[in-house]
C-alpha cells in the first residue's frame, strides 16, 4: 500500500557516496576505527533526527534540539562533576528538564498558537544560553568518573558501537509508534490537515504537544550518549545539529509541509550527512565540509522534485 | 468571438472531453451546464489557455492562445470559482495584481488607484480601491475579480459557479451587473449547477454529459424540467415521485436552547434553510463543539433529556453528535490520506492501531468507493461518501450535515439524501442545512428558516418552496 521510493533512493545515494569516498581514500576511510567512528556519529544523528521527523510529519518544526543536546550534556556534567551528584539521579533530573522544555514549547505552539519556528527559535537560544551560564563558557570533564556511563557512548557491544544499538532501538520504537499506534496515525493526520483532524475528533492540542516532548526527549538521549563519548562537553557542543537533523529528515523524504514521509528515511538521511562530512575531510580538506554538504542537500532535493514532476 | 472546435482532452487514461464545439459571441451569455465530471471546468480551462487541447482548436478573434497569459492578452478572462486573491492587500492592488503601472519597477500608486477606480466603477457597488480586500463580502470580492478582468480588457468572461458563495441578494445584484456588461458587448459563459439561474440569465445553453455536448438550445425554449432531462439523461434532480420520509417518533432526541432553540425527534430530518450568512453553519458548529478553544456561549443542549457539554468536536462525537462539514476538502477529509484511513479515523480508540480496513470495508462496499488510494484521487461525490462513511461507522445518534451536496452531481446528491433517509429510518435525528430550497423540500420533515442568526419561521414539508423560504429569510 505504501511505497518507500524516496527512502530507497536515499539509501542508493548513500551507497554511491560511500563507494566514491572508499575508492578515493581506501586506506584512511575504510580503516576500522574510522568506520566505527562514522557509525557512532551516524547513530547520534539518527537518534536526534527521529524526533525531528516526528515533529515535521506532524506539521511542525523544532529548532531547539541541538541546544537540548548541549544542555543535556553540560547539565549532566555540572551536576556530577560540579556538585558531586551520582550519575543516575543526574540523568533523571536532566531528562525531566528536557521533558519540561518540550512540554513548554509544545504548549506555547499548540495551545497559544505561536508558530513553531518562532517558539523553537527562542527555545534554541534560551536553552543554549542556559548551557553558557552553567558552564561559564568552559568545558566540563566528567565522564572519566563514570566508566559505566562512558561505556554507553564510547563502548562497543557485539562488535559495534553502543550508540548504534540505541539508534536501532530508537528507530524500531519510532517506526512502531508511527505506523502501529493511534498516536502515529494522529501525527500524520494533524500534519496533513489539522482542522479536518480536529473535526474528526482528534485531540489536536495534546497530540501536537506530544510531538515536541518526544523530540526533546530524543535530543536528551542523544545528548547523554554523546556526552559519554565526548571528552568534555562545552557550550558549543552540538552547534547547528538541529539543522543537520532537519536536513537528514528532508533527505529522508519527509515534506516540511507535514503529513508525508516516514521515519525510516532519517537513517540514510543522517548517514549521508555524516559520510559527506567525513568523506570531505579525507578526500579534500575540512574547509570544503559545508560546501559539500550544501551540494548534497541541494542536489538531493532538486533531483527529487524533478523526479516527482515526471 | 471565442471559438472552440472539436476539443478533445484526456488526463492520463481519463477522457475528459470527447470532441466538443463551443462558441461565445459578443453581447451573449451562454450557459454551460452538466453534472460533476461532465467536463465543464476542463472546457473552460482549455478556453482560458490553462490546458492545451489534445485535439481541436481554440481561437479568440482569430488567434490561438497557448497559455493563460496569452488568453488574457487576447481578452479571455476566467473569473475563478474559488477566488484566489491576496486578502491582505487592498482592492486596487488586487485589481491590477501582476499588471501594476510602474516607473522603473516602482509602482505608480496614483495611476494604480486611478486605473483600479475606473474598473471598479464599471462593476458598481461603490467599492473603494483602498479598502483591504479581506474586509469585503464574497459578493464584493467577486466584483473586484470582475473589475480585474475588465481592467485587462476582457472581451469574454468565463464565470465558474459565480453564485456559489453569494447571498440571494448579492446574486441578484450580480445578475444586474452581468446584464449591464452584456449591453456593453461582453461575451460571457455562465457555469452553474443552479438551473433556475441559468434559465434566468443566459441566452443559450450548452449541456455537457460525460465529455460530450448533448444539447445546445436557446434558453427561452427551455424549462427546468427539460434541462434536468438533458443533465440526467432521464428522471429529475429530485424526482417528483419521491416518497415523503416516514413519520418521525414523538420522542425527543436533542433539545437545543440558545439563540436558536428547537427539538429534534427520533427519526426526524430537520431542515435549516436561509440565505448564505444567515447563521446556519454557526448553529451546526455550535452543536459540534464550536470553534477551536471556544465553547459556544449560552447554548444548553440536552440529549434524551440529559444535559451534555459540547466544548470540542471530540466531546460532541463522544455524545453521539457528528457533523458533515461545509468544506469537504479542507474540513471533512484528509485528502492525502488513504480512503480507508480517513473512514476509520474517528473510530480509532485503542493505543495500538485497529484494523482500519475492516472498519472501512462495509461502507466502501455499500457506497461502491474504491479504496487503496488517497482520498484526493476520488471525485467530489465519492469524497462526500467517505465523510458520510466515517460517521456511519460510529453509528451516531444525531447526524448534522452542512451543505452536504454542494458541487455534487445529481446522482451523488440522491445518494447523500438516501443516507439521510436511512439514518432517520433507523431512529436517528438528522439536521440538513442547505441554501437550496428544493434540497430541503426533498429530504426534510420540516424546516427552520434562519435569518441573522435567529429563527425567522418554521415551515412544514408541504410549505417548503423557494418563495416561502425567501419570504421568511429575506
Amino acid at each position: 500500500m505504501k511505497t518507500y521510493t524516496k527512502e530507497l533512493r536515499m539509501f542508493g545515494v548513500l551507497v554511491v557516496l560511500f563507494g566514491i569516498t572508499a575508492l578515493l581514500t581506501p586506506k584512511t576511510f575504510l580503516a576500522a576505527h574510522n568506520l566505527t567512528t562514522d557509525l557512532r556519529l551516524i547513530s547520534f544523528m539518527t537518534l536526534l533526527s527521529l524526533g525531528e521527523a516526528v515533529v515535521i510529519i506532524a506539521g511542525g518544526i523544532d529548532l531547539s534540539i541541538g541546544s537540548i543536546v548541549c544542555f543535556t550534556a553540560v547539565t549532566t556534567a555540572y551536576l556530577t562533576a560540579g556538585h558531586g551528584m551520582g550519575i543516575v539521579p543526574a540523568v533523571i533530573i536532566v531528562l525531566l528538564l528536557d521533558v519540561l522544555i518540550g512540554l513548554l514549547q509544545g504548549l506555547a505552539i499548540a495551545r497559544i498558537g505561536v508558530q513553531p519556528f518562532v517558539i523553537t527559535l527562542g527555545g534554541m537560544l534560551f536553552v543554549r544560553g542556559v548551557a553558557d551560564m552553567i558552564t561559564r563558557g568552559q568545558e566540563i570533564e566528567f565522564v572519566s568518573r563514570f566508566p559505566g556511563f562512558r561505556f554507553l557512548g564510547e563502548g562497543d557491544g557485539l562488535g559495534l558501537p553502543m550508540p548504534f544499538w540505541f539508534a536501532v532501538a530508537g528507530v524500531a520504537a519510532t517506526v512502531f509508534l508511527m505506523h502501529r499506534t493511534i498516536v502515529g496515525r494522529f501525527f500524520y493526520a494533524i500534519g496533513a490537515n489539522a482542522e479536518a483532524a480536529r473535526l474528526s475528533g482528534v485531540p489536536v492540542v495534546r497530540v501536537r504537544v506530544l510531538t515536541y516532548v518526544i523530540s526533546a526527549v530524543l535530543a536528551g538521549f542523544t545528548g547523554l550518549l554523546y556526552s559519554g563519548y565526548l571528552p568534555a562537553p562545552s557550550p558549543t557542543t552540538a552547534t547547528s545539529w538541529e539543522l543537520d537533523a532537519i536536513a537528514a529528515v528532508v533527505l529522508g523524504g519527509c515534506s516540511l509541509l507535514g503529513g508525508r514521509g516516514s521515519v525510516i528515511g532519517v537513517i540514510p538521511g543522517a548517514a549521508v550527512m555524516v559520510i559527506t562530512l567525513n568523506g570531505v575531510n579525507h578526500v579534500i580538506n575540512p574547509l570544503w565540509q559545508n560546501v559539500a554538504r550544501g551540494t548534497v542537500i541541494l542536489t538531493a532535493v532538486i533531483v527529487d522534485r524533478l523526479l516527482e514532476k515526471k | 468571438m471565442l471559438e472552440l472546435k472539436g476539443i478533445k482532452k484526456s488526463f492520463g487514461g481519463v477522457k475528459a472531453l470527447l470532441g466538443v464545439d463551443f462558441s461565445v459571441g459578443p453581447g451573449e451569455i451562454v450557459g454551460l451546464v452538466g453534472g460533476n465530471g461532465a467536463g465543464k471546468s476542463t472546457l473552460m480551462k482549455v478556453a482560458a489557455g490553462a490546458h492545451l487541447p489534445d485535439e481541436g482548436t481554440v481561437t479568440m478573434g482569430g488567434q490561438t492562445p497557448h497559455s493563460p497569459a496569452d488568453a488574457i492578452r487576447l481578452g479571455v478572462s476566467l473569473v475563478r470559482q474559488e477566488l484566489i486573491q491576496a486578502n491582505d492587500l487592498d482592492v486596487g492592488a488586487n485589481v491590477l495584481l501582476g499588471h501594476e503601472p510602474h516607473r522603473y519597477g516602482v509602482i505608480d500608486r496614483g495611476a494604480l488607484y486611478r486605473k483600479a477606480s475606473e474598473a471598479l466603477e464599471r462593476v458598481g457597488g461603490g467599492i473603494d480601491p483602498r479598502t483591504i480586500l479581506g474586509e469585503l463580502s464574497p459578493g464584493q470580492k467577486q466584483r473586484v475579480e470582475i473589475a480585474r478582468a475588465l481592467s485587462l480588457d476582457a472581451k469574454v468572461l468565463l464565470l465558474d459557479e459565480p453564485t456559489a458563495t453569494l447571498t440571494e441578494h448579492d446574486a441578484a445584484r450580480l445578475f444586474d451587473l452581468l446584464r449591464e456588461l452584456k449591453k456593453q458587448g461582453l461575451g460571457m459563459v455562465y457555469i452553474s449547477h443552479r438551473l433556475a439561474e441559468v434559465l434566468e440569465i443566459t441566452d443559450r445553453i450548452v449541456c455537457l454529459r460525460d465529455g460530450q455536448k448533448v444539447a445546445e438550445v436557446s434558453t427561452s425554449s427551455q424549462t427546468r424540467e427539460s434541462l434536468v432531462e438533458f443533465l440526467a439523461g432521464a428522471g429529475g434532480v429530485y424526482s417528483t415521485d419521491l416518497q415523503p420520509p416516514p413519520p418521525y417518533k414523538p420522542e425527543v432526541v436533542l433539545e437545543v436552547r440558545g439563540r436558536v432553540s428547537f427539538d429534534l425527534h427520533a427519526g426526524e430530518i430537520l431542515g435549516l434553510a436561509g440565505l448564505v450568512g444567515a447563521g446556519r453553519t454557526s448553529v451546526l458548529r455550535g452543536l459540534f463543539g464550536g470553534r477551536p478553544g471556544k465553547a459556544p456561549d449560552n447554548l444548553i443542549v440536552k440529549m434524551h433529556g440529559k444535559q451534555i457539554t459540547l466544548d470540542s468536536p471530540q466531546a460532541a462525537i463522544n455524545a453521539g453528535i457528528v457533523l458533515v462539514p461545509e468544506e469537504r476538502a479542507s474540513q471533512g477529509l484528509i485528502l492525502g490520506m488513504l480512503v480507508e484511513h480517513n473512514i476509520a479515523l474517528p473510530s480509532l480508540k485503542k493505543f495500538l492501531l485497529e484494523d482500519e480496513k475492516a472498519i472501512a470495508e462495509p461502507y466502501m462496499k455499500q457506497f461502491g468507493i474504491r479504496g487503496g488510494g488517497a482520498a484526493s484521487t476520488l471525485s467530489g461525490g465519492n469524497q462526500q461518501k467517505i465523510v458520510l462513511s466515517k460517521w456511519m461507522a460510529l453509528s451516531p445518534t444525531v447526524l448534522l450535515l452542512d451543505e452536504p451536496t454542494r458541487g455534487l452531481d445529481i446522482k451523488a446528491k440522491r445518494d447523500v439524501h438516501e443516507v439521510c433517509r436511512k439514518m432517520a429510518a433507523e431512529g436517528k435525528g438528522v439536521i440538513v442545512s442547505s441554501s437550496e430550497a428544493d434540497e430541503i423540500a426533498a429530504v426534510c420533515h420540516r424546516a427552520l428558516v434562519l435569518s441573522r442568526g435567529a429563527i425567522a419561521g418554521e415551515l412544514a414539508r408541504e410549505e417548503l418552496t423557494d418563495a416561502n423560504i425567501l419570504k421568511l429569510a429575506a
